[in-house]
């Protein structure tokens, strides 16, 4: 019991870091981004070349792989959402698989489709006991990261100027416009961030399990159940809830491999109809 | 008469006339199996059940504007109906299909209270739906297999390939027959006030939330008799073979790339994409997935009306440049454009 809390809680870190952009894109821009998960495994993808390929250090390889897949995300806002963003949902929902398709047939052609994964030589002790429950250090450390990275999200969204613009955006895209707020940039800031902190976490992840192209929709679908726990438009929200669902996912898959994904929809479900705006949510955030 | 006014009549003319059209259409495509072998005859049978799939699927994410993300789910459903049906107990192909409607029918109609919410978690709860239904379709001993170490069903072809061929046909004939009529009934009305405004739709008497699970079931009967049929002619039925992903991004894709919102969309988005899908995995099997996305991004991005909005915007032009005052447009026909959110 211990146990599951304990990993499922170190795991939670790096969904909630997932989950902050996806919940962001859809609070500000509006629209539910399906390429969000080719964004996390391009940013793993390209820390892992950039430590093994040019040797660089592993923190810079992860500062260097999360800005990358942040202007990743801001070209794919300019280029292609700030087209579409405007029509129906369904349009910007099948844009982006589009370009997630694209992004991983392009990633699987540069680096392959293999899993790959970057073992870090931290000379950090292995672990240590918590009651009965071993505690990896290393885990922890990136737990700690994934801590700070949040707080890192909280200030610039809380208490910056740029911040400041996003939220006007989200709340009254009218009113941020006639207050002389540009609406265009501020959307590729917006995926600038949500692509950097998806980024950021696909950076950590790949230092505790394999990541391959074709895992992109997964994460895709993990962070959208992170942000129906812990609730639309609300970013301590998709902390809780990524904390949550690593729980009820490592749970899941530790007292019943088997039907491990039925039970984790089953609980999303449960969410849909008694708590749609799940555990911290402001009320429905979208008229549709 | 020319073309682009004869174009125009059907669409806007009665629903008798759009049925015929559908009939000549159906008629032509009857005579393939005289000039085509087996191998494109399969790729056919395959290309029928693609369009029948993205034109259920257009109902609800269509011309509802509610996007299932899970409608794969309806056709697994059906699949295992016409397996565990036919294998299991016996039944004729008939028997099997009706089931599989009527199963992913009912299916369809758990879905009233997420109905209530917002598109968002109706798109969410559809997909978490066909996973869990995979699942729990893979684990449980009665529909896992016929021996308890079997992993799927393997069926007998109970038709010959020109007998699977037309009774594909027939299914397509009978579903977009089926969604002409719809679109143009009072459901229809009631779809196209939802999916331009819900809420003054709900303020002026639509009954939303029953409009909405009538067209949802109705999307997803069809499915799940296309599945029952498909079991048999597919020979092998796994959770791995009928419930895969791919299976409803086609038919969301397809209904994008063609037109979401028209009868005519998935119909046309399905021969197109079925022959790019040939000219690239002959030509360029490595780039396969790449020049499939590419395409989407390119639909999307730079037409988002998809081919239908292309040939009827052109249509429009022709009009226009033909006659300097344009008539009123009659009322009821679907949008040519995909329209602006509220």
């Amino acid at each position: 019991m211990e146990d599951v809390l304990v990993y499922g809680l170190l795991r939670g870190g790096i969904y909630a870091l997932a989950a902050f952009g996806f919940s962001l894109v859809l609070g500000v821009i509006g629209i539910v981004n399906f390429a969000h998960g080719a964004l996390v495994v391009f940013g793993g993808l390209l820390t892992q070349y950039l430590a093994v390929k040019f040797g660089v250090p592993y923190a810079a390889a992860m500062i260097g792989g999360a800005l990358g897949t942040g202007l990743l995300g801001a070209v794919i806002q300019r280029l292609f959402v700030a087209r579409t963003f405007t029509l129906e949902p369904l349009m910007v929902l099948v844009q982006t698989f589009g370009i997630a398709t694209v992004v991983t047939e392009l990633g699987t052609l540069g680096w392959g489709s293999e899993e790959r994964m970057l073992r870090l030589k931290t000379g950090l002790p292995p672990g240590f006991m918590l009651g009965d429950t071993f505690v990896p250090s290393f885990d922890l450390v990136v737990f700690a990261v994934s801590l700070v990275s949040a707080a890192v999200l909280f200030v610039v969204l809380g208490r910056t100027e740029f911040g400041r613009a996003i939220r006007a955006c989200r709340d009254n895209r009218e009113s941020a416009q006639l207050s002389g707020i540009n609406l265009g940039r501020t959307f590729e800031k917006t995926m600038f961030l949500s692509g950097t902190w998806a980024g950021l976490a696909g950076a950590m992840f790949v230092t505790l399990s394999p990541v391959a192209p074709y895992m992109h929709f997964s994460w895709t679908v993990d962070s959208f159940l992170v942000i129906t726990i812990g609730g639309l438009g609300s970013m301590l929200g998709a902390l809780v809830g990524g904390l949550v669902f690593g729980v009820l996912s490592f749970g899941a898959s530790f007292y019943a491999p088997t039907i491990a994904p039925a039970i984790t929809f089953g609980v999303l479900l449960v969410f849909l109809v008694f708590r749609p705006q799940g555990l911290l949510g402001a009320g429905p955030a979208i008229r549709k | 008469m020319n073309f682009v006014s004869m174009a125009y009549a059907i669409r806007t003319g009665p629903v008798r006339n759009q049925l015929l059209c559908l009939a000549v259409f159906l008629l032509v495509v009857a005579l393939c199996p005289l000039v085509m072998n087996d191998y494109w005859l399969r790729l056919m049978v395959f290309v029928f059940v693609n369009i029948g799939l993205a034109s259920s699927w257009n109902l609800i994410g269509g011309f509802g504007g509610y996007a299932s993300f899970g409608h794969g789910v309806f056709f697994g459903v059906g699949a295992f109906a016409g397996a565990v049906g036919m294998v299991r107990f016996g039944l004729p192909l008939p028997a099997v299909m009706v089931i599989g409607g009527a199963l992913s029918a009912a299916l369809a109609a758990l879905f009233v209270p997420v109905f209530r919410q917002k598109g968002l978690y109706f798109a969410l709860s559809t997909l978490a739906v066909m996973l869990v239904f995979e699942t729990v379709l893979q684990r449980w001993t009665f529909t896992r297999g016929l021996r308890s170490y079997d992993l799927g069903w393997t069926l007998a072809p109970s038709l010959p390939l020109e007998g699977f061929f037309y009774l594909f046909l027939g299914l397509l004939g009978l579903i977009v027959g089926s969604i002409i009529v719809v679109v143009r009934s009072k459901i229809g009305y009631a779809l196209h006030a939802i999916r331009k405004d819900e809420v003054l739709a709900s303020s002026i008497g639509v009954r939303t939330t029953k409009y909405k699970a009538i067209t949802f079931m109705i999307s997803a009967a069809w499915p799940g008799v296309l599945g029952a049929a498909f079991a048999p002619f597919l020979a092998y039925v796994s959770v791995q073979s009928v419930f895969d992903v791919s299976i409803t991004l086609n038919m969301i894709l397809i209904t994008i790339f063609g037109g979401a919102g028209t009868v005519i969309g998935p119909i046309v988005g399905g021969i197109a994409l079925s022959i790019i899908d040939q000219i690239a995995w002959g030509n360029f099997l490595e780039y396969h997935r790449l020049i499939y996305g590419a395409l989407i991004v390119a639909i999307t991005t730079l037409h988002p009306g998809g081919l239908a909005s292309v040939f009827w915007g052109w249509v429009e032009r022709r009009r226009s440049a033909a006659k300097p005052v344009p008539r009123p447009s009659a009322p009821g026909h679907p949008p040519t454009s995909a329209p602006r959110r509220a």
